[in-house]
């Protein structure tokens, strides 16, 4: 059993790993170096309704430090663990509530907190609080994100279900 | 499933609220601008009735102009064409207190040394320098002591070619009576700019106090700095308001009157701020005339004002009472004076 | 039946939350004509309208960093950046009423300031003109 919750955790890992790499690649949105879209949520959804809040927290915290190693910035360590943790957070609190077909609602209100969490690590780091000005957009950015990996992970658990995995 | 719909709508509503609540605030202000007294007015009168308030502070500030110029038809115009004349209650009670000051400053603030500054060409612009023997006799006919008022309002001068004006205090005391008469209408907040007089009736609408900028003497884009006072004036006489140039030399137009010269004691401008507008106006000449120990002694025997001293070193003065309200322009350092 | 649970009523909701988004992000920004170089969250230098009509470059270090400012034509980019990503530079000149330029690991932000809050004056005494 434990091999292979192991196993479960080290696959969707990789799996964020490679969405998060991809994702590094992409122009950001806002100007703001680290600040991500929150691609590889897809993962950590998928993670919490299959497999488990608690084995999605190991999948987020691989994720975010083997992440920052791999694209190399600090800065961005700060940005993925504030935006990961809220992300997290909501998404854990709104599973209780939200069935699979809703997963793309769960996915969206995590990503705009991920944008949110992001926003407020960057006002913290500079001291400067006008980088809220890119809450509109990054909020905007969260829904179709969101949409988009909530439709994704929503997909995938209706797909393989819980005992595919 | 209504109470769901309810709380979306009442969270979209009070997004727009938010939103709208971004507009200007409300506080309405009405400004009167005018020429009057030689200089530019501008007086912002708020609350009720702004615009009313506006438009009667103006008559009454044209109301004191032509009794008190030097030209036309005013009283003092015609005392100083005839050397003697009547004059109203008013009048009489604002030489009273000229003279009184003029006492008080030691001569420092004369209204007498009219024929003085007019052979300098301050009131007509054909400036020139008169010789030494000329102030010498100008100045023989100038002093207080040579002003008599009769219990009937009667004013006669003591000397033949004597003169007087009240420039010197005529803003001051305008300021003053449209600061008192907008009070006994109710008015609780308005700013008289008369001419780089300031005079202040209470606070600013929000209740904050108003902030008045000191104009530099040596620059004049800039500022030395900023007081922040409610229900003041606050005024300010420097030689960088009114000189002319002759062979390489600078000449203002603040004579003082023990020597008939532009005073020349280290100073480059004199802010006052005190309560009564009139002895803020008469006090910022005469102190300027003093120079800087001659005023720094002043404030300490007398009180009542403030004040604010910028020598021509381009040091920054201040009075204990104003210090604290006082904020200077980065590379000013200021000193403080105590009693 | 729970309001929560039909798709189309978040379909509505985020609409409306994107509409709002945007309408606030079309709101004017603060400022009024002075561009303040902030670092580390404190003004370290800034240029009124008339600085911003002298063309010249700055270079502002930290830590090691640096950032190129240019002033040109009136408005102000960063033009060149040590740190990798470049971000401050891709972002162009700063305009009246958009997005502040950040550089992150510089700490650096160039953003339009309100002076006037500070510096504006309802009176000034002592100005005859």
């Amino acid at each position: 059993m434990r091999t292979r919750k192991l196993a479960e955790t080290a696959l969707l890992a990789a799996t964020a790993l490679i969405i998060y790499i991809v994702e590094a690649q992409i122009p950001s949105l806002t100007n703001i170096p680290g600040i991500k879209l929150g691609l590889s949520n897809t993962v950590t959804l998928f993670a919490m309704y299959t497999v488990g809040t608690g084995q999605a927290v190991c999948v987020l915290v691989i994720r975010v430090l083997l992440g920052t190693f791999a694209t190399g910035q600090v800065m961005s360590l700060i940005f993925s663990a504030a935006g990961g943790t809220i992300s997290f957070a909501v998404c854990a609190l709104l599973k209780r509530v939200f069935p699979i077909r809703m997963i793309w609602v769960v996915s969206i209100f995590g990503a705009i907190g991920h944008n949110i969490g992001q926003i407020a690590a960057a006002v913290l780091v500079t001291g400067t609080w006008e980088i809220i000005y890119y809450l509109p957009v990054l909020i905007i950015s969260g829904v179709f994100t969101g949409t988009f990996t909530g439709l994704a992970a929503q997909f995938a658990v209706k797909r393989m279900g819980k005992n595919d995995c | 499933m209504r109470k769901h719909m309810g709380r979306t709508a009442c969270l979209i509503i009070s997004m727009l609220l938010l939103l709208s609540g971004c507009g200007g605030e409300g506080s309405t202000g009405a400004s009167e601008e005018f020429f009057a007294m030689d200089t530019y007015m501008r007086i912002t009168v708020y609350g009720d009735d702004a615009e009313e308030m506006a438009e009667e502070a103006k008559d009454e500030i044209e109301r004191i102009e032509a009794l008190l110029s030097i030209t036309g038809e005013s009283e003092i115009a015609v005392i100083n064409a005839e050397g003697e004349g009547d004059v109203s209650d008013e009048t009489r009670g604002v030489l009273e207190r000229a003279i009184e000051i003029g006492k008080l400053t030691e001569g420092a603030f004369d209204i007498t040394i009219y024929p003085v500054v007019d052979a300098w060409g301050f009131f007509s612009g054909d400036y020139r320098v008169p010789d030494e023997e000329e102030i010498g006799e100008l100045i023989s006919h100038t002093g207080i002591e040579n002003i008599s008022i009769s219990d009937d309002n009667s004013v006669t001068f003591a000397q033949q070619g004597m003169g007087i004006d009240l420039g010197g205090i005529g803003k001051g005391y305008a300021g003053q009576r449209v600061h008192d008469l907008l009070a006994d209408y109710g008015v609780s907040s308005a700013l008289m700019e008369l001419g780089g007089n300031v005079c202040l009736l209470g606070a600013k609408p929000d209740g904050s106090l108003w902030r008045v900028g000191i104009m530099s003497p040596f620059d004049d884009s800039e500022r030395i700095g900023v007081i922040e006072a409610e229900d003041v004036s606050i005024v300010t006489s420097g030689g960088y308001q009114r000189y002319f140039m002759e062979d390489g030399v600078v000449y203002h137009h603040i004579i003082d009157p023990s020597t008939g010269f532009p005073a020349d004691n280290g100073l480059a401008s004199v802010t006052v701020v005190c309560s009564d507008g009139l002895l803020a106006d008469a006090l910022s000449t005469a102190l300027f005339v003093m120079g800087e120990d001659g005023a720094c002694s002043f404030w300490k025997e007398n009180g009542g004002f403030e004040m604010l001293l910028v020598t021509d070193d381009e040091r920054i003065i201040v009075s204990s009472g104003v210090a604290d309200f006082f904020q200077p322009e980065d590379g000013y350092i200021t000193e403080v004076v105590s009693r | 039946m729970k309001l929560y649970l039909k798709s189309w009523f978040w379909v509505i909701f985020f609409a409306l939350v994107c509409c709002c988004c945007f309408v606030i992000y079309l709101l004017p920004k603060g400022g009024n004509g002075y561009v303040g170089v902030y670092q580390n969250g404190e003004l370290i230098c800034s240029f009124d309208e008339e600085e911003l009509n002298e063309d010249r470059e700055l270079v502002i270090e930290y830590m090691g960093g640096t950032n190129t400012i240019s002033i040109s034509e009136g408005s102000v980019s960063i033009t060149q950046a040590s740190c990798p990503d470049g971000d401050c530079v891709r972002h162009g000149p700063l305009e009246p009423g958009g997005t502040p330029i950040i550089c992150l690991p510089n700490r650096l932000v160039i953003k339009y300031i309100d002076e006037t809050k500070n510096d504006d004056v309802d009176a000034v005494s002592g100005d005859v003109k």
